[in-house]
């Protein structure tokens, strides 16, 4: 048997579980015959069990250099470094679906298996709605995506995969994080449609929906700031974010995600806005969808398409599937999530949280507008326009701004209505502070109203959120003569979301601070240098010491070496590989650069190699000095650590006694 | 074939087409890289020429300079453009025509979600009737009531 048949097979097997799972599932809980839920999960574990079995074969053929099967021939090569092998498993179309397959087995698992004892009269409907989905990327990859056709006579040796892919570690990394982040929108979204299909939403349902929310929430994250992380140290452009439709495909669902986590706060303490983050929840995943849909099928051009095939047309009758389910769902069983209890005025908690949903509403509907704009005019009027990285920063900008004064309003208000002197009074420390940052960097020669903004609101914002942090630590420590880290343990581990909340808050804040810091201040510089020349970039110096050239297995280079100088007088020698570079692979005509970046705390400098000339000896540069922009990645742990404190199971409650009455069963909804 | 163009390549060295235009003075400079920076790649597509590394963008930034050089202002540069590979030149687009729908649909979602904020709050109460309904801060409240305790 030929590794092609295994594969297919087990491709087969799982395409037959899913849909097992979604026909059962969605049937019997709509007949509300829990006693099926055994059969739903066993098949859901077939699924989860076939794909990773799929995927082990396909990694398996890579590493093996089996070039019969098809889609190792389109992208293995005998000269590609191990790693780059195992990662070719997602560098293509096909091979990306199947690895989609497998995270999808492996949440649904997840999932199933967590809550396998819990939440019987949601859980058929919400595993079924779950394994639909899963039905549709098996169906892909048996079908339009098949990556396992068997070539009959196949050649010796591959093309090795795409040379953007092999370039950089990051590479690794990035593409797993952001599928995991897309994948895992199917949970909340089966979720939501389980909840809306059964026609009630408890509060216990809530409980999974937002931490399986959260969990992809952060790989979205991650896989985002890791995505511009990679466009930054390879691409050798300058920049980490360029507003591409596949940047704002990943950006939506995490605008969305972001939103929800805000709204169901509300829903939690006042009963409220049920129809509203559900509606969020569904979006998120079909705004996932949506994503992939722009990435695979080619209807933009952009470097992250290296993908492309005529999935495109599979995918368009998904999501109108997706869309017309998703408002049939809510205007059929909308009026069943009715709020129970008013909302408070507008200067509340609950009020700076509507606001919020609306600036992140807002922000999801100008990106959404502006990626599709140009399919618009194109499909209807056939009128080219661009609409580019300008118009995006100009609609973002004072949004953004809006999101950061709230981040710094939001947690001083209570809920209900607020007492204006209470909220004088906790008011005076934060803003002045605020306006205090503003006018030490003002004073520092930082001009700019939009920087100057920016940093103020985030000294507000900073204030605000250490104060929430630690407040309640600190009264333990004055009250219960606690340790100040026994009383911060303690404290966060009260109210774990809380505090992991703000955690993630203050990673955000430094983000916001290092875009607004590299985008103003940055220095640039261009020109071509001879031999043992020096150009000036801000303070910094560059010298050209001469060409250097080397061979890999996978691909050859031109390094220009540098030594930069310091504004202190010191150099370091970029002579090695942190030289920035030209490499030239097999597969493609035009060169793919690294810059030298060298990263510091308050300011990198980026060196990108434009032109050289062998018999001249010269060499042509573009130089920034961009402030702060490491920020932007040195944030990634505070939202991971924020993250994993909201996330951390409670210790289980002891046993109610006997006597209490049981809360769950509530019959006849109708 | 593309290995002979490699060894080539790597042997002589590599320009992009009509690379070579020293910068102007710091100034004009600035002008050349702003106004490239709303003028769109042709080949990278979604990048600006002043951001792509593509020999292309290098040669039309080339362009820029060029004109910059020659006087012209910002607005003859971008018609130059316009001309030539029309409106889809252009990174940032027009307020007018079809592309007005752009800039108004934002502003108009955030005026009638505003609205739809004020409808379903309540009109802000006599502070004193609604201080006492619930504590300034119920998680500072609870934790002062478990340390009662």
């Amino acid at each position: 048997m030929n590794l092609s048949n295994l594969g297919y097979g087990l491709v087969l097997l799982g395409l037959l579980c899913a849909a097992f799972a979604a026909i059962v599932g969605i049937t019997t809980g709509m007949m509300r015959k829990e006693s099926a839920l055994p059969l739903v999960q066993k098949a859901i574990y077939g699924f989860a069990a076939s794909m990773l079995g799929a995927n082990l074969v396909m990694v398996y053929a890579l590493l093996s250099h089996d070039f019969s099967v098809k889609y190792v021939a389109q992208v293995g090569s005998l000269s590609t470094p191990t790693i780059f092998t195992i990662v070719s498993l997602w560098s293509a179309l096909e091979g990306s679906i199947l690895f989609w397959g497998a995270i999808m087995g492996a949440y649904i698992f997840a999932f199933a298996w967590t809550y396998r004892k819990e939440h019987g009269r949601y859980m058929q409907l919400s595993l079924g709605v779950m394994a639909a989905v899963a039905t549709f990327f098996a169906f892909l990859i048996a079908g339009p995506a098949n990556p396992w056709t068997h070539i009959a006579n196949p050649l010796a040796d591959g093309p090795g995969p795409n040379p953007l892919l092999q370039n950089h570690v990051l590479m690794i990394i990035h593409p797993p994080m952001l599928y995991l982040g897309y994948v895992g929108m199917t949970i909340p979204f089966g979720i939501a449609a389980g909840a809306l299909l059964r026609g009630e939403l408890g509060d216990a349902w809530l409980v999974p929906l937002r931490k399986w929310t959260l969990v992809p929430w952060i790989f979205l994250s991650v896989g985002i700031i890791l995505g511009s992380w990679w466009a930054y140290a390879v691409l050798g452009w300058g920049g980490y974010w360029a507003w591409d439709p596949v940047e704002n495909a990943s950006f939506m669902p995490w605008l969305t995600a972001t939103a929800f986590m805000h709204s169901t706060m509300v829903l939690e303490k006042k009963k409220s806005l049920k129809l509203w983050t559900i509606a969020l929840a569904l979006a998120s995943f079909i705004l996932t969808i949506v994503g992939t849909f722009m990435t695979r099928s080619g209807v933009f051009n952009s470097v992250h398409s290296f993908t492309q095939s005529d999935i495109g047309p599979t995918f368009l009758v998904f999501i109108g599937v997706l869309l017309v389910f998703s408002t049939l769902l809510l205007a059929v069983r909308g009026h069943m999530l009715v709020a129970e209890s008013q909302l408070g005025s507008i200067v509340s908690r609950e009020g700076s949280i509507l606001l919020n949903n609306l600036v992140f509403a807002a922000i999801t509907f100008v990106v959404l507008l502006g990626t599709l704009y140009p399919l618009i005019t194109e499909g209807l009027l056939h009128k080219k326009i661009t609409v580019g990285e300008p118009y995006f920063n100009q609609m973002a900008l004072p949004l953004s701004l809006a999101t950061l004064f709230l981040m710094g309003v939001g947690p001083m208000l209570p809920w209900g209505v607020a007492d204006p002197k209470v909220i004088q009074r906790q008011a005076i420390i934060p803003g002045a502070v605020g306006l205090l940052v503003a006018g030490v960097c003002f004073a520092f020669g930082f001009r700019g109203w939009m920087p100057l903004t920016v940093f103020g609101l985030s000294g507000f914002v900073v204030v605000v959120t250490l104060r929430e942090l630690f407040l309640p630590a600190q009264q333990r420590m004055t009250e219960q003569k606690e340790k100040m880290f026994t009383a911060i343990f303690v404290s966060a581990s009260r109210a774990r979301r809380r505090f992991g909340g703000y955690v993630v808050h203050l990673g955000i804040v430094a983000i916001m601070v290092a875009v607004a810091a590299s985008s103003a201040y940055k220095i640039h510089n261009t020109g071509t240098l001879k031999l043992g020349e020096s150009m000036k970039i801000g303070e910094y110096s560059v010298r050209f010491d001469g060409l250097d050239r080397g061979k890999e297995p996978h691909r050859e280079w031109i390094a220009a070496k540098l030594t930069l100088t310091s504004p202190g007088g010191e150099e370091t020698v970029h002579h090695g590989s942190s030289a920035p570079r030209m490499n030239f692979y097999e597969r493609s005509n035009d060169p793919i650069g690294s810059p030298s970046v060298t990263e510091m705390i308050v300011r990198d400098v980026y060196v990108s190699l434009l032109s050289y000339d062998v018999k001249a000896n010269t060499a042509s540069f573009n130089m920034w000095i961009f402030p702060m922009v490491g920020w932007i990645w040195y944030a990634i742990p505070l939202l991971v650590l924020g993250t994993l404190i909201a996330l951390w199971p409670q210790r289980k409650q002891k046993p109610v006694p006997a006597t209490a009455p049981v809360a769950e069963v509530v019959p006849g909804a109708p | 074939m593309i290995a002979l163009v490699l060894s080539l390549v790597l042997a002589q060295g590599y320009a992009p087409l009509r690379q070579g235009q020293d910068p102007l003075d710091s100034v004009r400079e600035q002008r050349v890289q702003a106004v490239g920076k709303k003028l769109r790649c042709a080949v990278c597509q979604g990048v600006s020429i002043a951001d792509s590394p593509a020999s292309m963008a290098r040669a039309q930034l080339d362009k820029v300079r060029e004109l910059v050089a020659e006087g012209k202002n910002d607005q003859e540069i971008f018609d130059y453009f316009v001309e030539r590979y029309g409106e889809w030149a252009l990174m940032e687009p027009k307020k007018s025509g079809i592309t007005l729908g752009l800039w108004l649909a934002p502003v108009l979602v955030l005026v009638l979600g505003v609205l739809l904020i004020i409808s379903s709050t309540k009109k802000p109460a006599a502070p004193v009737a609604a201080a006492t309904e619930e504590p300034a801060d119920d998680y500072l409240a609870k934790v002062r009531a478990d340390l009662e305790k």
